[in-house]
């Protein structure tokens, strides 16, 4: 079975409609396919503007994982097939298959663990493809998948040449070499020549403190240092200067960097690094499948207090990301004739 | 010992986690606070370092709040810390879809519910309360007249009134009517199971009933404004009560009063949204009002029937319907105090599951317009109907509103105790608490509304045992189109009754004295929600009343006790209804005349 996320740089910038058409397609290659979320998804309106969102029709034989509550709310007719131990804020997760089509309402697994074992679930009841919709500024979880569809555009910055410079940084992140070995789990250590380690424990550097405490450790023999948790870029930006030409920093995950931090300041750490031949790699790697990218976003009219729909120039966004993401496909879902999600999912997947 | 990271990832706000973090100190959990502006990086490196066992986040929720929350989740993953720390969210713009967007372990929606919060902490299950704590718990349908003896401490009085129900008592036992013989007659037909007898008994039942009564009966005709309710409109009720409303505590830290709101639309449909709302808002009990015209006809009509005007038609099939949607632990009162209907009314309210009856014959034959001797007959019969069922029967006061002293009133309502308490029954007294004619003439309440409210309220303990119940509703003539002014001075009645250690209390709508028309529902939810917040603010301190009270109060007993005087010395209750003993034309009142020449001997 494979397992994708779709994560959004922010709200409303397209990951539903991206997974929507990623299960047409997988649909029209006849995999059998599961559907869950570490966030809420399904609602008809946005919660926050009040616009509407796309919405999860499943066919029958396709599986969901969902909270209780959710699958009592969605239309769609499921038959309950296991009761996981997975608890949410809206009851345990269910799986379920869908007998009769309908819309479904989806509230999953909400950290790794839990989708580990909710993936796990489907894997076990035949599902060929699982889709992970994402959540508002949460990725993390989805780290346990196979590989990531981003979205990104103009809810979040209007400024078309900013979006494709925000994702041209993203993509530099998920390019970054996988670590060789394994590291300590959980805590910050440090390899010195002799082969003395050091271990500090919390394993994420996210505030001065720890900068501090790792200031004060001698630097001058360090080969190797591991970050297995967060990691601010920031405070990496101020320890980098400090350390010696040639240490290996071997971080959490493309996802872990992200939440810890802005993607452009992540450019400038990795810049920072390169100056002094400092390589940075990631204990756990996660393949970026494409970028979608969206030219709209909610324009807040302080008039009527209410949320409009607005547009950027669809061409100059895709135009400026081309110009800036080198590596990784990127389409508009609704300019097909720039290159198709179908195209890419027959020579990928479907194969 | 358990720890709890507290902060409210807010720039100035941090009330609401001060709060809790009181609250958890108090259960000895160890806490630690985090200041006003607190970043995400630092509530989690904080919680890496001191492992607590949850992070309460608070926060009102803006577009980029829901980012903040999102991040804070997301780092807390990421630092490794969500597989031993478990991290909820609280605020009043949080709802659990948010908390489910946004990855949180729970959320604490609405108010502050520490019986939701303690159950998170200690990771059980947690019961989603949707309101208050002491409102949503299950604390059991109460009993007004728990804990009362009906001593009477007031010897003169209480001889007065032995004297007086032995004498209607006796008067009553010799003579029955129409009412009661199709009450009897409806009770056959509430245990009969064969439609043959029950077609039978609906022919007896006919030829007892009036015109009207009788040609629904006979040739299907329905009075003018009523219609049979649809099928769809009862279907459809489920649906419209799916959502499940946030419940609500009226009181503070008070134990009494129940608050009781008054329902009878005319639509069974409408009134059971209107008991949900008021349920939901806090609502002890409700009161079922018929339309006056359902008291003035000889019979009841039967099955689900809606009324355009005021007043829901009484049927059993009404009743049942209503009962059905009723809360399990929500009281339940059917008024029939007054009318042609009143030995009959108890039989279905009872059959329906009632749990509160409403009599007063003095009231009913004058304010009610029911003639005093036919009342009194259907009445007494009543009582030992409430007696039989083990249901309590509360007397309303309102014949004050027509212009009647407190002391007559309060005359009557004591001879009404008196006989119920005679036949076993357990009378709850309902002096009224209102601006009447008679203080508005006689200059009472010049200066402030609490002597004399005070004053009658009080001089109940001093002469029997008995709950009382301020009513009906309270506040009566103190109200005004305003719904604002409305709210404030019904608010004002219930925590003065509150303060006086009243066990129950009849609130209105808003709207109730000048709708014009049904009741709206947020009118009801105006004074249930001005109630609250009164109650919130005044707590477990009291209304000081000034020495006039006590003198008050003393003249009430002494009017009292002359009335009494004067009834007992005529030797005829009913006859002193007629004479104006318990209010005359003087006063305002007449002797109510439908009925009139209906009683019969035995």
């Amino acid at each position: 079975m494979k397992s994708f996320g779709f994560a959004g740089t922010a709200k409303n910038t397209g990951k539903t409609t991206t997974a929507l058409a990623v299960l047409d397609h997988s649909r029209q290659a006849g995999l059998r396919c599961a559907l869950t979320s570490i966030g809420y998804d399904g609602e008809s309106l946005d919660h926050v503007t009040g616009l509407p969102k796309p919405r999860y029709k499943l066919q029958p034989g396709e599986l969901i994982a969902t909270a209780r509550e959710c699958l009592e709310a969605s239309p769609a007719s499921c038959k309950v097939l296991a009761e996981t131990s997975v608890e949410t804020v809206l009851g345990s997760i269910l799986i379920a298959e869908v007998v009769a089509p309908g819309l479904v309402l989806l509230a999953g697994p909400n950290r790794e663990s839990d989708l580990r074992l909710i993936l796990n679930e489907f894997s076990s009841l035949s599902a060929q493809l699982t889709i992970v919709d994402g959540a508002l500024n949460r990725m993390v979880p989805l780290i346990c998948t196979d590989g990531l569809f981003l979205s990104t555009g103009a809810a979040y910055n209007q400024d078309a040449a900013q979006i494709a410079v925000h994702a041209a940084s993203l993509e530099q992140i998920f390019r970054l070499p996988r670590a060789k070995g394994s590291a300590p789990d959980g805590e910050i250590a440090f390899q010195y020549k002799a082969g003395k380690e050091h271990i500090l424990p919390g394993g994420s550097l996210i505030s001065d403190d720890t900068l501090d405490r790792i200031s004060a450790l001698p630097m001058e023999t360090c080969t190797e240092i591991v970050i297995p948790g967060a990691c601010q870029p920031e405070l990496l930006a101020k320890l980098i200067p400090v350390l010696p030409d040639g240490v290996l920093i071997h971080l959490g995950s493309p996802l872990k960097m992200i939440a810890s931090g802005n993607p452009l300041l992540w450019t400038h750490v990795l810049a920072l690094a390169n100056g002094k031949n400092i390589i940075i790699d990631v204990l756990q790697t996660l393949p970026l499948l494409f970028f979608t990218v969206n030219p709209f976003y909610p324009q807040y009219s302080q008039k009527n207090g209410t949320y409009q729909p607005a547009y950027i120039d669809a061409n100059r966004l895709l135009k400026k990301m081309q110009e800036n993401v080198h590596f990784t496909p990127i389409f508009d879902i609704m300019q097909p004739t720039q290159g198709t999600i179908k195209s890419w999912f027959e020579l990928n997947i479907s194969k | 010992m358990k720890k709890v990271l507290l902060s409210p990832l807010d720039p100035v706000h941090d009330n609401a986690v001060k709060l809790i973090q009181r609250k958890l100190r108090d259960r000895d959990y160890a806490t630690i606070l985090m200041p006003p502006g607190t970043t995400v990086e630092e509530i989690v490196d904080t919680a890496i370092h001191e492992k607590p066992d949850a992070i309460l986040i608070s926060r009102t929720l803006g577009y980029q709040v829901a980012e903040t929350l999102g991040r804070l989740v997301d780092l807390a993953e990421a630092a490794g810390i969500r597989e031993t720390t478990r991290i909820g969210v609280g605020g009043m713009a949080i709802t659990r879809e948010v908390g489910a967007e946004l990855g949180f372990d729970a959320t604490f929606v609405g108010e502050l519910k520490m019986t939701e919060l303690l159950s998170f902490l200690e990771n059980r299950k947690i019961e989603f309360l949707d309101g208050d704590d002491a409102a949503a718990e299950n604390q059991g349908k109460p009993d007004i007249t728990a804990g009362y003896t009906y001593q009477f401490k007031d010897s003169e009085i209480a001889s007065l009134l032995d004297t007086i129900a032995e004498q209607a008592l006796h008067w009553a036992s010799t003579r029955t009517s129409d009412g009661i013989k199709r009450a009897q007659v409806r009770q056959q037909m509430l245990e009969t199971d064969t439609e043959a007898e029950i077609a039978q008994l609906r022919n007896d039942y006919t030829k007892l009933s009036g015109t009207d009564i009788h040609s629904f009966y006979t040739q299907g005709t329905l009075p003018s404004g009523v219609r049979w309710l649809e099928t769809k409109e009862v279907q459809n009720l489920p649906s419209l009560l799916e959502t499940k409303p946030e419940k609500h505590k009226l009181r503070h830290t008070q134990a009494k009063p129940l608050f009781f709101v008054q329902y009878g639309t005319g639509c069974p449909v409408m009134d059971i949204v209107h008991i949900k709302a008021s349920e939901a808002w806090g609502a002890d009990g409700v009161l079922h009002f018929d339309p006056s015209w359902n008291a003035q006809q000889e019979g009841l009509m039967e099955g689900l029937l809606s009324h355009e005007h005021d007043g829901t038609i009484l049927t059993y099939e009404n009743l049942k319907l209503i009962r059905e949607y009723i809360g399990e632990n929500t009281l339940w009162d059917v008024r029939g105090h007054r009318g042609l209907n009143t030995a009959e009314t108890q039989i279905l309210g009872h059959a329906a599951g009632a749990g509160l009856f409403k009599i007063n014959i003095p009231y009913g034959s004058t304010g009610g317009g029911t003639d005093p001797a036919r009342l009194a007959v259907d009445g007494i019969y009543s009582l030992h109907l409430a007696a039989q069922y083990g249901i309590p029967f509360d007397i309303p006061g309102n014949d004050e509103l027509s212009g009647v002293p407190p002391q007559k009133t309060f005359a009557g309502i004591l001879i009404m105790m008196a006989i119920g308490l005679k036949l076993g029954a357990r009378p709850i007294p309902k002096p009224l608490m209102c601006y009447s004619p008679y203080m508005a003439m006689h200059g009472d309440m010049d200066d402030n509304m609490i002597d004399m409210n005070t004053a009658k309220l009080a001089v109940w303990q001093t002469i029997v045992d008995t709950p009382v119940w301020p009513g009906e509703p309270i506040g009566f003539m103190t109200h005004s189109p305003e719904r604002v002014q409305s709210a404030t001075t019904t608010a004002a009645h219930a925590a003065l009754a509150t303060s006086l250690g009243m066990d129950a209390a009849t609130i209105a709508s808003t709207d109730e004295a000048y709708s014009k028309g049904p009741i709206s529902l947020q009118a009801r939810v105006d004074t249930l929600r001005s109630v609250r917040d009164l109650l919130r603010f005044t707590g477990s301190t009291h209304f000081q009343a000034t020495p006039q009270a006590q003198v008050l109060m003393q003249e009430l007993r002494e009017g009292i006790v002359n009335t009494l005087k004067k009834i007992a010395q005529r030797g005829d209750f009913v006859q002193s209804i007629y004479h104006g003993d318990l209010g005359s034309p003087e006063d305002g009142i007449y002797p109510g005349r439908v009925g009139q020449g209906t009683v019969q001997n035995l």
